[in-house]
């Protein structure tokens, strides 16, 4: 008769820490989801790097030769065009101003595709607003 | 029961997270109202109506790193003011975005596939959803579509989902955890034009291996688009995750839209610091003329150095009409 007892016991206590533990857990989440909900912000940070920092990063990385042309504002709205990889540095700007020239359409943007660089170098020597 | 913490201190606190953020975007929607207006028909059977297409990045909270419960519901209340809206990735908060959609038939993509990896992951996180609220990966396509009614044709929706992805671990891209795919529905304007409009999302990461899995999905879209739409005008909107200055990717979308036969609507980002990853496109069929009459970033869904996702909103504004 004793080991039944002894088991019950140990089922009853097993029993009572399982609630008691789901009743903690559900309790820390609800509190840690309402302490931050009104502590936080509503939305997402936006980044930080602008898209044009992005890419321009990322162009720095591609192979020779290469070239990149933008219309519009680099800032703000804008397009461009990369040429990377290419036999020589006129065929590659030649690409990138066809491959701007393209997606200036696709946004309507009204202001031309101008090269912005040209392998390592930055040429454009318009003064940004 | 599933214990959640939305009692009633969280669902006051959530309404005046709610209310501040519709105070903040008021101005801001303000400005927008020439985009999100009622459908409007002409003598001449042309009709104008709005589209949205937004990726709400709906994830659970851990994942989203944010909450995303609390600003579901302004992306909702803000999206139902456009005719059409096509959201990605609303995977934890359709019902939370559904909830403010009052008035607008609802359209879910394809739920998650069978893959035995997905399936005994899913079982091991059951119980998982019984303490935290929100949390039921892996998913499906993530997609949904939210219509005027009066705009719905029948049979309206068609569903499918992609046969490849890539990436199981997050540097990868970890796109395997969805099962990315498209839904289509078919709109009828009051004057009779008729607009196939598909939603996709498709895989992202930068790796070889997604390039070339987006490159085969943007395929499977295009043959679909073949078959379930043959001379009918389309709208193609969602999270493209191509990027025209990658290497790769912008060849992948331009062969695609010429495929199709799409154009670019114009709709893109306006704000700085957005990467170009969504895009609307369509293409006028045999029977419906379509154009665009406006179209771009949607900037009532960002506030200051916050938005409500990690995606722009974009916006058009199509004029369709009948040509027969």
């Amino acid at each position: 008769m004793l080991v039944p007892v002894r088991m019950s016991r140990i089922r009853r206590a097993a029993r009572d820490g399982f609630f008691a533990g789901l009743a903690a857990s559900t309790l820390a989440l609800a509190l840690a989801g309402c302490g931050a909900l009104g502590s936080q912000p509503m939305g997402l940070r936006v980044r930080a790097k602008t898209r044009f920092e992005s890419e321009w990063h990322r162009y720095a990385a591609l192979p020779e030769a290469k070239a990149i042309a933008v219309a519009g504002d680099p800032h703000g709205t804008y397009v461009s065009g990369i040429a990377e990889g290419e036999p020589s540095v006129a065929a590659a700007a030649a690409h990138a101003l066809a491959r701007c020239r393209e997606r200036r359409a696709d946004r309507r943007i009204e202001a031309p595709c101008r090269m912005y660089g040209v392998g390592r170098e930055i040429v454009d020597t318009r003064q940004d607003d | 029961m599933a214990p959640r913490p939305s009692n009633r201190t969280c669902t006051v606190l959530r309404g005046c997270a709610l209310a501040g953020a519709l105070f903040l975007v008021a101005s801001a929607v303000a400005r927008a109202e020439g985009a999100a207006s009622t459908v409007t028909v002409s003598p001449a059977n042309a009709a104008s109506f709005s589209l949205l297409s937004y990726n709400v990045h709906g994830l659970f909270r851990l994942a989203a790193k944010d909450i995303p419960g609390a600003r579901s519901h302004t992306i909702g209340w803000l999206a139902s003011r456009y005719d059409v809206v096509l959201f990605q990735e609303d995977f934890e908060y359709h019902r939370a975005i559904k909830k403010e959609m009052r008035g607008r038939r609802a359209f879910r993509g394809n739920g998650m596939r069978l893959d035995p990896r997905l399936v005994a992951v899913k079982a091991l996180l059951l119980p998982a959803r019984l303490f935290v609220p929100h949390f039921s990966p892996p998913y499906g396509a993530g997609l949904s579509a939210f219509a005027d009614p009066a705009l719905v044709a029948e049979p309206a929706v068609a569903r499918r989902r992609y046969k490849t992805c890539a990436g199981w671990v997050r540097s990868s891209g970890a796109d395997c955890w969805a099962s990315k795919g498209f839904l289509r529905v078919r709109l009828r304007t009051p004057g009779g034009a008729e607009v196939d409009v598909y939603n996709t999302h498709l895989d992202a990461g930068p790796s070889k291996a997604s390039l070339k899995a987006r490159r085969r999905q943007l395929e499977q879209l295009a043959a679909a688009i073949e078959s379930l739409s043959p001379g009918q005008a389309v709208i193609v909107a969602g999270d493209f995750n191509c990027d025209f200055s990658r290497p790769g990717d912008g060849d992948a979308l331009m062969a695609f839209r010429q495929r199709t036969a799409l154009e670019d609507s114009g709709a893109g980002p306006d704000l700085p610091f957005w990467r170009e990853r969504d895009y609307v496109l369509y293409r006028s069929g045999a029977a419906t003329g379509l154009s665009v009459e406006a179209s771009g970033e949607a900037v009532e869904f960002v506030n200051g150095d916050r938005a409500l996702s990690d995606h722009p909103a974009l916006f058009v504004r199509f004029r369709a009409v009948p040509l027969s």
